[in-house]
């Protein structure tokens, strides 16, 4: 069996991430169905290295944003056909998303106010929270009200 | 001109006629589709992620098994085969090993109308959408036709 691997005793990616939460990108978190041990392995290494390069964008503001548009047209292209959230959730640009921490919080709420698509699992994970309520569960177009309105709570967006 | 999305996600689409049924619509994905509803997104998330719709008694599972009985709270019992049969309405759901990836409504012999995600709906031939993305079909379901309202 292989060894999980455990951000928390890695310590931060940067100086600049010191007061984000790094929470781990669980197989328990995308779908329902078991993975092996080497698979949460894999995933938790590819996680680190995807936190360190989009962490590297976060030290200019023009670069995070340059590279959550890269990232977000890139996964809209992905998962365009997809089905399954959690399949969603697990695109390469998808998780460099939520890499980048609370920096992507206002990008992420900008993009839900112009295209209402499935960014809650990002916002979920980064912000640790949840604003949707249980009978708005699918319907998208309420699942992103319920985060602008939490958005613009929080000041992250007017 | 670049090719179309859906012809490098599915080579077969492009060597079957097909056609586009629908603008892009990110409200519903292809089981809601194939359940009937065009308000509501269905996947079988668990807490603490974000919950999508499924319905309240079903498993919440990415099992086949699990989205029979999805399907059966709206009427669908399995079959045999997607052959239509006078006064039954069929849909199909598509796998990769016991993992479902798509479902879509039996239109006719020929034809199959599937929500290609967020995207767009469109009518296909029935072996058009089998690949990487979607595995293949793997159970049929059927439900009595509704009887048409009378007009007044």
């Amino acid at each position: 069996m292989g060894r999980v691997v455990d951000y928390r005793t890695l310590g931060t990616v940067s100086g600049a991430s010191q007061d984000r939460q790094c929470r781990p990108l669980a197989p328990a978190y995308f779908g329902t169905s078991a993975e092996s041990m080497e698979d949460v392995e894999e995933r938790d290494n590819l996680d680190m290295r995807l936190y360190r390069e989009a962490d590297d964008s976060t030290q200019h503001p023009h670069d995070t944003e340059s590279l959550f548009a890269k990232l977000a047209a890139n996964w809209k292209e992905q998962s365009r056909f997809m089905s399954s959230p959690a399949e969603m959730a697990n695109l390469a640009s998808y998780r460099q998303i939520i890499a980048i921490g609370q920096p992507a919080v206002p990008l992420l709420l900008e993009e839900l106010k112009k295209d209402p698509d499935h960014w809650f699992w990002a916002l979920w994970l980064i912000t640790g929270e949840n604003p949707v309520r249980e009978e708005w569960a699918g319907d998208v177009e309420m699942m992103a009200s319920a985060w602008l309105a939490w958005g613009k709570q929080q000041g992250y967006i007017s | 001109m670049s090719p179309d999305p859906l012809h490098i996600q599915f080579p077969l689409l492009g060597m079957t006629p097909y056609r586009i049924t629908s603008p892009i619509d990110k409200k519903y994905n292809c089981i809601a589709w194939a359940a009937g509803d065009t308000a509501r997104f269905w996947w079988p998330t668990n807490p603490p992620v974000p919950r999508y719709y499924w319905p309240p008694s079903v498993p919440r599972e990415e099992t086949v098994a699990a989205f029979v009985l999805a399907f059966g709270t709206v009427g669908y019992e399995p079959c045999a085969d997607g052959a239509l049969e006078p006064g039954f309405e069929k849909i199909v759901i598509y796998a990769i090993g016991q993992k479902p990836k798509h479902a879509a409504r039996v239109v006719s012999a020929v034809r199959w109308s599937s929500k290609m995600g967020s995207d767009r709906d469109i009518e296909h031939a029935p072996g058009a959408l089998n690949g990487q993305l979607y595995g293949c079909p793997v159970q049929y379901m059927k439900r009595p036709k509704k009887a048409p309202s009378k007009k007044r």
